[in-house]
């Protein structure tokens, strides 16, 4: 499988990470070449095969719905990179044409 | 003193001999003397150390019966400790302070034990070396041209440095035994769902487990036994646990079944040095009465591009909270919020985290979805049945930690596969969830070589048992790096 430098610019445009001309090259090369060695999972015979996403057996963890303390505004917002009035600040997301 | 263990330290303060303000303070000197070389630290909690060993001592008829009252420990910086940086060594991090404690933090604290400071680990875990922290690498203490291995490399080589007497590592497919192995301690992956991942900064979440890097295996089981637990705030926690470790450690083996999986010694790459140490090691566990097996889990050969599918697939996925918005790394001036996002993330990500992030979405994206992570998933499924199969057999198996010693600094940087596989050996049993160790065995040119003990899930005090017998018929956990300072 040949990743194309237009893969890798639709890859990062869902992964919303913004690539450098340079980047973009670097990556489609070292994903080609990470992805090559991938190839060898086809030999592994898979047929009737179900797919693990957890190794536990655990299942359903049912806690019962309670009110409890929650953090206080201050403590949550004191990491953020720009707030105002106990809310979070982001830049104008919409105008009169939709999506900024 | 920095030569001590968990259990020495302890003696010695139950005596009256230190103080723990005496004990944190001789750590913390410690750390000023050899931090210039061995760069374990990120964050460095001087103030709070002395204040909460001052608070333990003036409270000791409270906290003298505690395992780890007065204990100076290093948490790697993945860890949430609240009003303490946690950067995951990277720019994205760099200034976010936490607002509340890890699970395992807090019971640490419950325990007595003095945070000294966050230790250095490759950018969000990934990395096999510490060489992609945003703060800079950190240095193998039995050669500072050696890397500590990776992603707990802080932890490792401060453990080893005598800089503090445990730390936390965490361990997606690796990370915590590689370097452990790496720089001659002890370095222990539990069964996952034995500890708490709640405030641990998620990586792939159906792999990353907490454990502890020690000197020995007594403190380790100590270690464990403090962290370990089923906690509600943790989906995967797993309840009705047995976590009594420290109480079974003995030395008898009579009867055990040791397997040695062919695959892990038939693998180009494996350094005859570590080859060596392995066979003298599973001789002296003949000697001692137990029964050596060989055995074969045929799908070894997969378990590394079965990992590097579903650990950057899951990444993908975690590491998408890093917005900008709320914490972290934020690029201003965006003209909106796809460019705010997208800058926020290209600028606050080192070059590690990115590949990762573009591999798991190219895996996940429409067209590769299933010849990629559908087909890991089943893969993965195999390489658990090969454990299951074997462990029908024998209690225990016994491999090499990592196919080498510590490489030079600056190695494997131009090639990430080269750097993916000095994981090969610790993949399949992280994987398979299943409880894992590395001790010490031996040297190879002067550089530690680690053993690796794995289990069947949830045979965790199994395994400290098994690694127990074999560190009281040997020295080498007695062993300590000398550092030029002191050659000086």
């Amino acid at each position: 499988m040949t990743v194309t430098k237009d893969h890798v610019l639709h890859v990062s445009d869902l992964a919303k990470l913004h690539l450098s001309p340079e980047e973009a090259e670097l990556y489609t090369s070292q994903l080609s070449d990470i992805l090559g060695h991938m190839k060898k999972l086809a030999e592994a015979d898979t047929t009737g095969v179900e797919a693990t996403a957890t190794v536990q057996d655990l299942m359903n963890i049912l806690r019962r719905d309670l009110v409890k303390q929650s953090m206080p505004i201050n403590s949550v917002l004191r990491n953020a990179p720009n707030k105002q009035a106990g809310m979070f600040k982001v830049p104008k997301m919409l105008d009169e044409g939709g999506l900024v | 003193m920095h030569n001590m263990t968990i259990a020495q330290a302890r003696a010695l303060l139950e005596k009256g001999e230190i103080t723990p303000t005496e004990l944190v303070q001789a750590f913390l000197n410690r750390t000023q003397q050899v931090e210039p070389q061995v760069k374990a630290f990120i964050t460095l909690a001087e103030e709070e150390a002395l204040q909460s060993a001052q608070r333990i001592e003036s409270n000791w008829d409270a906290y003298s019966h505690k395992s780890l009252a007065g204990i100076p420990g290093a948490i790697k910086d993945n860890i949430s400790t609240a009003n303490i940086r946690t950067t995951c060594a990277s720019k994205m991090l760099e200034s976010y302070i936490p607002p509340y404690d890890a699970t395992v933090v807090k019971k640490l604290k419950d325990e007595g034990s003095v945070i000294i400071g966050k230790s250095n680990l490759d950018q969000f875990a990934m990395g096999s070396s510490t060489e992609y922290s945003y703060f800079g690498a950190s240095r193998n203490p039995w050669g500072l041209d050696r890397v500590p291995g990776g992603s707990s490399g802080g932890s490792a080589a401060a453990v080893a440095a005598g800089q503090a007497l445990y730390a936390l590592g965490s361990d997606t497919g690796g990370s915590i035994r590689q370097p452990a192995a790496f720089c001659g301690v002890v370095g222990m992956r539990p069964t996952y769902g034995v500890v708490s991942r709640y405030g641990v900064i998620a990586f792939a979440s159906s792999l990353d487990q907490v454990g502890p890097i020690t000197r020995d295996v007594t403190d380790c089981a100590t270690v464990l036994e403090a962290i370990s637990g089923y906690d509600s705030n943790d989906a995967t926690s797993y309840p009705n646990q047995n976590n009594e470790y420290a109480n079974a450690l003995h030395t008898d083996v009579q009867g055990l079944r040791i397997g040695i999986p062919k695959e892990y010694f038939d693998v180009d790459g494996v350094e005859d040095g570590v080859r060596k140490s392995i066979m003298e090691a599973i001789q002296v566990m003949k000697n001692a009465g137990a029964e050596v097996v060989e055995i074969s889990l045929p799908h070894t050969e997969y378990a590394l591009p079965v990992y590097y599918i579903i650990a950057p697939a899951e990444a993908s996925s975690n590491l998408a909270r890093f917005d900008g918005i709320r914490y972290g790394y934020r690029h201003e001036g965006s003209k909106g919020l796809d460019e705010l996002y997208k800058l926020s993330r290209s600028e606050g990500f080192g070059p590690e985290v990115k590949r990762r992030i573009m591999l798991g979405t190219y895996t996940l994206s429409a067209g590769y979805y299933d010849a990629y992570y559908s087909k890991a998933q089943k893969v993965r499924t195999l390489l658990i049945e090969d454990f299951t199969k074997a462990f029908a057999n024998v209690d225990v198996i016994f491999t090499p930690t990592a196919p080498t010693i510590a490489f030079k600094s600056g190695d494997k940087m131009s090639d990430p596969y080269a750097m993916y596989l000095a994981d090969i050996f610790t993949i399949p049993a992280a994987m398979a969830g299943l409880p894992c160790i590395s001790i010490p065995c031996g040297f190879s040119d002067g550089l530690p070589v680690g053993l690796q003990i794995i289990g069947p899930a949830f045979a965790d005090a199994k395994v400290l048992q098994v690694a127990y017998s074999f560190e009281q018929r040997t020295d080498y956990h007695t062993k300590r790096p000398i550092l030029t300072e002191e050659v000086r």
